[in-house]
């Protein structure tokens, strides 16, 4: 699946991920590729600028520390984010049940 | 810790494309303990540390499109081609011709009438070409703005004295004056611009410097008083050579910028908005 085809939803898969315990973009990016099966196909250097959105926004918070004699930045959720979470988990399963009603009982490409 | 120049030479080329940013240490940090980790992750596999550092690097993105990730307007959203920026690209090169049209007109006026002492109708098409020029050279201004997210304080002073210097052209087109104001914007504006990285080096560099250059022609003309002295003391041949000046180097300036903006599509662009997913 391609960039453009996450375009809206990335904000609701990030906050998901981190909702289950802090983690670094590269913890974040692999807990992504793995929950859905590689099925994610983004540059994963844009995924930063997501997350520092987040972050002004209030829904993600971040902490500095040295690992390996390298800078590492562990984003965490605030409250406001785990709040926007359950908003935007609504809204999405909300928004999929009703795709699914229209196209999942029909055949596709209709063959008569 | 182990040394790895392909992560390396990627991090250098990173860290001039976010020049501009005001965190750019902490994008670059960002970057480097993702691109390590990765390379550690695919080490465990068995890969040589070329391959674990190739691997890593293809799946982080190229740096032009991390840099670009970075960039976002002011009410959040990356900063993109649109199809005003599209349709800016194509004013930029008909400001292009405007520009070499009215050097060219001030030129054949001057031939026309070297004493100045008469408002011809080359004068008049002179002016015309003038304004249209500048005020393309706005849009283009506008479009550069909006295509970076904005380009600071230093794009905004720029921008001020662009607008001023479009005034400029319609109320006091017979003084030199609207040019500097012109070089003093399109310098700061190219600057501004040439810190974010994205547009073609050499047509930013010729769209700061043209109307340097050209207002530094005029001076130097003036000064050593070239061509006939009018009854307002001027020098008539004066301002249509330092104008050609200035629009012969301008003009590739904004073709070379005209043909970025109008070679990006918007689409291509709402690909890269996915990509950078805000």
């Amino acid at each position: 699946m391609r960039g453009q085809s996450l375009k809206g939803h990335l904000d609701l898969l990030l906050l998901s991920v981190i909702a289950t315990g802090p983690k670094h973009g590269y913890a974040v990016m692999e807990a992504l590729r793995l929950a859905s099966s590689e099925a994610f196909d983004l540059a994963e250097g844009t995924i930063y600028p997501a997350l520092n959105r987040l972050e002004r926004d209030g829904l993600l918070g971040s902490e500095w520390s040295e690992v390996q004699g390298r800078r590492r930045r562990t984003y965490h959720l605030t409250a406001s984010g785990r709040k926007a979470l359950t908003e935007q988990r609504g809204a999405w399963e909300a928004f999929s049940a009703a795709i699914n009603q229209v196209v999942g009982g029909a055949p596709w490409p209709a063959t008569s | 810790m182990a040394s790895y120049e392909l992560i390396d030479d990627y991090l250098a080329g990173l860290r001039r494309r976010m020049a501009w940013h005001p965190a750019a240490d902490d994008v670059i940090a960002e970057a480097k303990d993702h691109l390590l980790s990765a390379v550690e992750s695919v080490l465990i596999s068995g890969a040589t540390a070329d391959a674990a550092q190739v691997s890593a690097l293809d799946r982080f993105g190229d740096p032009d499109t991390v840099a670009a990730a970075h960039i976002h307007t002011r009410r959040g959203g990356p900063a993109m081609p649109t199809r005003f920026t599209k349709a800016a690209g194509a004013a930029a090169m008909t400001a292009a011709a405007l520009w070499v049209a009215s050097a060219a007109v001030w030129l054949l006026d001057h031939i026309f009438d070297p004493a100045g002492e008469a408002e011809t109708v080359t004068t008049f098409v002179a002016l015309l070409t003038l304004v249209a020029a500048a005020t393309l050279t706005g849009v283009l201004v506008v479009a550069l703005h909006r295509r970076h997210g904005g380009l600071g304080v230093l794009g905004g002073i720029g921008a001020g004295f662009v607008g001023l210097g479009i005034v400029a052209t319609v109320m006091f087109w017979f003084v030199m004056g609207w040019g500097v104001l012109m070089a003093a914007g399109m310098l700061l504006i190219a600057l501004a611009v040439r810190s974010r990285g994205l547009a073609p080096t050499k047509a930013t560099a010729a769209f700061g410097a043209a109307w340097i250059v050209g207002v530094a022609t005029w001076s130097v003309l003036r000064l050593l008083e070239v061509g006939t002295r009018d009854e307002w003391g001027d020098y008539p041949v004066v301002s249509p050579i330092a104008i050609t000046v200035g629009a012969l180097i301008l003009a590739p300036g904004l073709i070379g910028l005209g043909r970025w903006l109008g070679g990006e599509s918007p689409a291509a662009t709402e690909r890269r908005e996915g990509a950078a997913a805000t």
